[in-house]
């Protein structure tokens, strides 16, 4: 899988979330992992991916180029932020990495808002690279002025404020054979999100890839709703 | 917004919301925008399409004649058919306008080409 460029003369990098080793490692995931595990329904050839927090789009772009990975058939993508800014760079990193305009469709919308599905299709797969850091209230790493782009991060005191909503909402969006790969730090406690978080709401998660950057411990889970979850 | 995202998106997450679908489309700025035309993904994509409101869509913001008012049935073989409705989906675009939940009236405006489908938390539980 190819990685995308980034625009740098939007006028945009600097109000959204510029990739880093969590994007870096979640491409790395699917990149191995997508070939092997994606199924999706043969008798169509279009992929239905969804996802949720695109910043910078490079994610949604990598995909939107991947039919290799999934075997051959078309991805159409369609990505979601809360941040206006990412979506306009999404549609623009899209455009300058010569994704197709019919395949990738930006919309502004709140991963945590999922528990009715707005969309008429479900996904086959899903992915998320959440804001996961751990802020207590008050504790403002930069720029005060910068709502939107701290949201990039922003967690909540332990983390987890959109990854518990997103994750126990998130099937109502998913394929009953579809994937979801989520980034995760060891701040948000992963085997506490699988088993608490995930499990109750009928999805099995388990660990593709892991990595330490720095100080923090990243991981790729994968999810699939139970009872159709390969060996 | 394409109109291919016009058609996919519902209100359905509005608490009490029942179908959500389709949302009135009001545009103020249409821009058409040539893109690459993929046959085979067109024809995979038109059976998730509902083309009614595709078609009531493009009637809506001056697209009258872009596509006939109802599919063909050999549209797999039909290259002039899978154009025009490339054409619909994917270059006609709303830079500007809203949509409209048509069982609550809430508006979702476009701006700059982005639909805004954010909504508050207590229209959502
Ligand atoms: C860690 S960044 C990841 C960006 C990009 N996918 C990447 O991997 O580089 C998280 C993204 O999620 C977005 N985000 C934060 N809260 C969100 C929410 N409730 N719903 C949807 N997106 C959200 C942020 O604006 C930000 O772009």
């Amino acid at each position: 899988m190819e990685t995308p460029i980034i625009p740098s003369d939007t006028g945009l990098n600097e109000l959204v979330y510029e990739p880093a080793e969590d994007s870096f490692l979640l491409l790395d995931a699917l990149e191995q992992d997508l070939v092997k595990s994606f199924q999706g329904n043969l008798s169509e050839d279009v992929v239905n991916v969804l996802e949720v927090g695109c910043g910078s789009g490079i994610i949604s772009t990598a995909i939107a180029k991947s039919e290799k990975l999934l075997n051959g058939r078309l991805p159409c993508v369609f990505a979601l932020d809360v941040n206006p800014n990412a979506c306009l760079l999404t549609e623009k990193t899209g455009e300058a990495n010569q994704v197709a305009t019919s395949s990738l469709h930006a919309v502004l919308f709140d991963g945590r808002h999922c528990s009715r599905n707005p969309f008429r299709v479900q996904f086959d797969i899903i992915i998320c690279n959440p804001p996961y850091v751990p802020i207590l209230p008050g504790e403002n790493t930069e720029d005060e002025n910068s709502g939107l782009l701290q949201q990039s991060w922003d967690g909540g005191p332990d983390g987890n404020r959109f990854i518990c909503p997103f994750l126990s909402n998130v099937h109502h969006l998913l394929n009953d054979d579809g994937l979801l790969y989520m980034l995760l730090s060891t701040w948000n406690d992963p085997e506490m999100l699988v088993k608490d978080v995930a499990l109750p709401n009928g999805l099995n998660g388990v660990e593709v890839i892991k990595r330490t950057a720095g100080r923090e411990r990243l991981s790729v889970w994968k999810f699939q709703k139970i009872g159709l979850s390969s060996v | 917004m394409k109109l291919f995202t016009h058609n996919m998106l519902t209100s359905k997450m509005i608490k009490n919301v029942k179908v959500g679908y389709p949302l009135k489309l009001n545009a103020a700025e249409v821009k058409v925008t040539p893109s690459e035309f993929r046959s085979t993904y067109v024809s995979r994509m038109l059976p998730k399409i509902d083309w009614g409101v595709l078609y009531e869509a493009t009637q809506s913001i001056g697209h009258a004649e872009a596509i006939p008012s109802s599919i063909s049935d050999d549209y797999e073989k039909n290259e002039d058919f899978l154009r025009k409705a490339h054409h619909a989906l994917f270059e006609i675009e709303v830079i500007n306008g809203e949509m409209i939940c048509p069982e609550t009236g809430r508006k979702f405006p476009i701006k700059d080409g982005i639909p805004n489908m954010l909504v508050n938390e207590d229209e959502v539980n």
